[in-house]
């Protein structure tokens, strides 16, 4: 549970946003959804439900089809100039990593800020080993991303995402395609992230995490969400029948 | 948002034919700037002769295009799928044979192979040019061929085969039924594209004295002068048949797939 | 099967070597290709100098190809429909047109008539005797540089049609995911191109581009026509001059053959290192 963290004004606000793909399947149904600062936001639910759709549309690899996204008050939908601009402020760690496997892993975390944010190469590096150094990864700045385990990975691609100073850090199931002893690592670090107040948005499967970690937990079943509200509260006393048959089938 | 986007079609499309107009104006102008006299009337006659009733250059070249490339087709599937045979079931002899044909014919020009076939089976076999050319010509694509084959056969599931063998079918059966089927359709654009080679190829046979339309088009040339018509009409004819065998080619694959 | 085709080779070595009345005359050839001079150093032969011509118009044209070729590649890919239809008619033009007649359309349209290439040597040699022999190494004499370009341009554009579909094709075949990432960081697409998918993408089709140089290689062979003094020509005139014509012909063959294997054993090591 978080200890004395400050909640601030709203970081991210999203108003009635609805995404249909183009084989007919309506992903999202007017979703609605406030995180504010210093928040740390859980998203769980079943496959399909639309959680990562959420997530990707929030940073903009996906377009929404109606409804309102707004960043620190800024409206970001029909606005692509800004949106380009806002692109590092929503940090994105991905299932699959997507490291740059040409690059070596320092290369990873200074290649965005000197190419987009135009620092000088020195300055970048430093603050670059000094994430490495806050995700556990000092020693491995020379080192080739392929090299290394699939926890090592995630926590680089977190470092990178960081590397950008973004407003929010948006989490598409960072743990999912970890093998169950690297779960723990990457886990940690975000935990250490929210504890020091950063604005989290978390799409999970994992149900401690989930339990344990955040300020608040959504659940999302069929593009919709359907309970919101403190971690404890969802487990205990779910109030829907569709988050009953999800607790059901996932905690056996 | 669907009308801007054929506005934009539309004048993409617009531009893209201003262009081509522009470029050949520029070739034309630039034909112009060296004192050339355009006469695209002469054209037609190499292709028929009214007066007298019979073929023009053109044209006969063109039909020894088409039979080259006929005979050197039913040549090179042999080739090809013998090869591929050679190189897949043969015993160490024969596939090392297959092997070292293939890495020849691989290795060096075509050119060069139409040169030696030409001069030396030639000589040795008294072959007309025109053989010569489809010798060399089936031999070379018969190379290209018998490694499409080969992919495509050990493109198919080894599981195939496992499963087949357990059910008690035999190898011809097997082949026939369960691995054929399966690779036929994946073999397709490949051949197509080699079909599409062979036409490019047979030009040069130009080169060993086979009277195929690139060899009547560098005689007219050097009689006429007209070098700007004839290649231009030369480079049309080819481009025009090659996109027709690919039409040809896309139609049957659809009709394949439906089988 | 195999006792067949024993029989058949057999029969066919039997009117190769004996019943064919050939007199073979293998010891003039070496000198076509090395040979020593007065002075005791090493000088390329007619052979010698064909295939250095050669090295040298593939060189050109693969390197103008590979560049034409990745740009056709991304004018394919991009959004602006014009350069789509404009690199897609190249593409097409390129590749349903023999490189023969590829290669006379570009000589009679860009050669002797259309540019002033003897001025441009005129140009060269009064430079001075240093640049003249740099100029010379890097091309060809320069009685033949009206030859030279419009040979290298027709190859280029011909060879640039296959490397563009190499590009293509790899570029198509990247992970989304290295897009995605990049796009998340703030890259701009130029950027994500430059700095993220085309080094893969290179790295990735370089086995690739090797064999498109080996090719160019062969197809260079074209050039004969022109009377261009590359491996070929010089091996047709060689036999107009001396008359052993297959010993000629096997050795170009054999000249042909033996570089562009053993180039292609190189790129197989470079490829596994």
């Amino acid at each position: 549970m978080k200890s004395g963290k400050q909640n601030g004004g709203a970081c991210i606000e999203l108003r009635d946003i609805s995404k249909t793909f183009p084989g007919g399947h309506q992903a999202l149904k007017k979703v609605s959804l406030t995180v504010r600062r210093g928040q740390t936001v859980l998203v769980i639910g079943p496959s399909g439900s639309g959680k990562s759709t959420l997530l990707r549309c929030i940073c903009g690899l996906e377009e929404v089809d109606s409804g309102s996204i707004r960043l620190d008050g800024r409206e970001l939908t029909g606005q692509p100039g800004l949106r380009d601009r806002m692109r590092p402020e929503l940090g994105m760690v991905f299932q699959a990593f997507n490291l740059f496997p040409h690059l070596s892993v320092l290369e990873n975390l200074t290649l965005a800020p000197i190419r987009v944010r135009g620092r000088k190469k020195a300055e970048a590096e430093s603050l670059a080993r000094e994430l490495l150094l806050k995700v556990g990864l000092a020693d491995k700045a020379g080192a080739r991303p392929a090299q290394r385990s699939g926890g090592q990975q995630q926590r680089v691609a977190l470092a990178r995402a960081l590397a950008m100073n973004p407003k929010v850090m948006l989490f598409d199931e960072p743990t999912s395609a970890l093998d169950p002893e690297m779960i723990g690592e990457v886990l940690a670090v975000m935990r250490d992230l929210a504890d020091e107040g950063s604005t989290m948005l978390v799409v999970t499967h994992e149900i401690g995490f989930a339990r344990e970690a955040g300020d608040e937990l959504i659940f999302m079943d069929e593009g919709e969400i359907v309970e919101q509200g403190r971690a404890p509260d969802f487990f205990e006393r779910p109030r829907t029948e569709r988050a009953r048959l999800f607790l059901d089938k996932i905690l056996y | 948002m669907n009308g801007s986007k054929k506005a934009a079609g539309l004048t993409a499309g617009l531009g893209w034919l201003i262009t081509m107009f522009l470029l050949g104006l520029l070739l034309f102008k630039g034909a112009l700037a060296t004192g050339y006299g355009w006469d695209w009337a002469r054209v037609p006659a190499f292709f028929f002769d009214w007066d007298r009733m019979r073929f023009g250059p053109l044209l006969k070249g063109l039909g020894v295009t088409c039979r080259l490339i006929a005979w050197s087709l039913l040549l090179t599937l042999f080739l090809g799928l013998a090869t591929a045979l050679a190189r897949l079931l043969g015993g160490p002899v024969l596939a090392g044979l297959a092997r070292l044909y293939l890495e020849i014919i691989r290795n060096t020009p075509l050119l060069v192979q139409l040169s030696v076939t030409y001069f030396i089976w030639g000589a040795v076999f008294d072959f007309s040019a025109f053989w010569a050319a489809v010798l060399a010509l089936s031999l070379f694509e018969g190379a290209y061929l018998s490694e499409i084959f080969r992919s495509g056969f050990l493109a198919v599931d080894q599981g195939q085969w496992q499963a087949a063998w357990c059910l008690g079918l035999s190898t011809p059966d097997t082949f026939g039924k369960i691995i054929l089927p399966q690779t036929a359709p994946m073999l397709w654009p490949p051949i197509c594209s080699l079909v599409i080679s062979l036409v490019k190829d047979s030009a040069l046979a130009s080169t060993i004295a086979v009277y195929e339309l690139t060899k009547e088009a560098r005689d007219l040339a050097a009689e006429t002068f007209l070098s700007f018509e004839l290649w231009l009409t030369i480079a049309g004819i080819y481009l025009s048949l090659n996109l027709l065998m690919s039409a040809l080619g896309a139609l049957l694959e659809r009709r394949l797939g439906r089988l | 099967m195999l006792v067949f085709l024993a029989a058949a080779l057999g029969w066919l070595a039997w009117r190769v070597l004996v019943d064919f009345k050939y007199d073979w005359q293998w010891a003039d050839i070496p000198q076509y290709i090395l040979h020593r001079d007065s002075g005791g150093r090493f000088q390329l032969g007619t052979l010698g100098q064909g295939l250095a011509l050669t090295l040298r118009l593939s060189v050109w044209a693969s390197a103008l190809g590979l560049a034409l070729g990745l740009g056709l590649a991304l004018a394919r890919l991009g959004a602006s429909l014009y350069l789509r239809l404009a690199a897609r008619s190249l593409v097409e033009l390129s590749r349903n047109i023999p490189p023969l007649v590829l290669l006379l359309v570009a000589f009679y349209f860009f050669g002797a008539q259309a540019l002033p290439w003897p001025r441009l040597a005129a140009f060269i040699r009064d430079c001075g005797p240093g640049v003249q022999w740099l100029a010379e190494a890097a091309t060809v004499r320069l009685g033949d540089l009206d030859v030279f370009f419009p040979a290298v341009a027709a190859l280029a554009i011909y060879e640039a049609a296959y490397f563009s579909e190499i590009f293509r094709g790899a570029i198509q075949a990247a992970d989304r995911g290295q897009w995605e990432a990049a796009w998340c960081l703030g890259l701009s697409r130029l950027q994500q191109y430059r700095l993220i998918v085309l080094p893969q993408v290179f790295r990735k089709t370089a086995p690739q581009l090797a064999g498109q140089f080996i090719s160019t290689l062969k197809e260079s062979s074209v050039v004969s026509v022109l009377s261009l003094a590359e491996l070929t020509y010089s091996s047709m005139k060689l036999a107009a001059t001396i008359h052993h014509l297959f010993e000629i012909w096997l050795t170009a063959a054999a000249m042909y053959f033996i570089f562009n294997f053993l180039l292609s054993l190189l790129f197989a090591r470079l490829e596994r290192a």
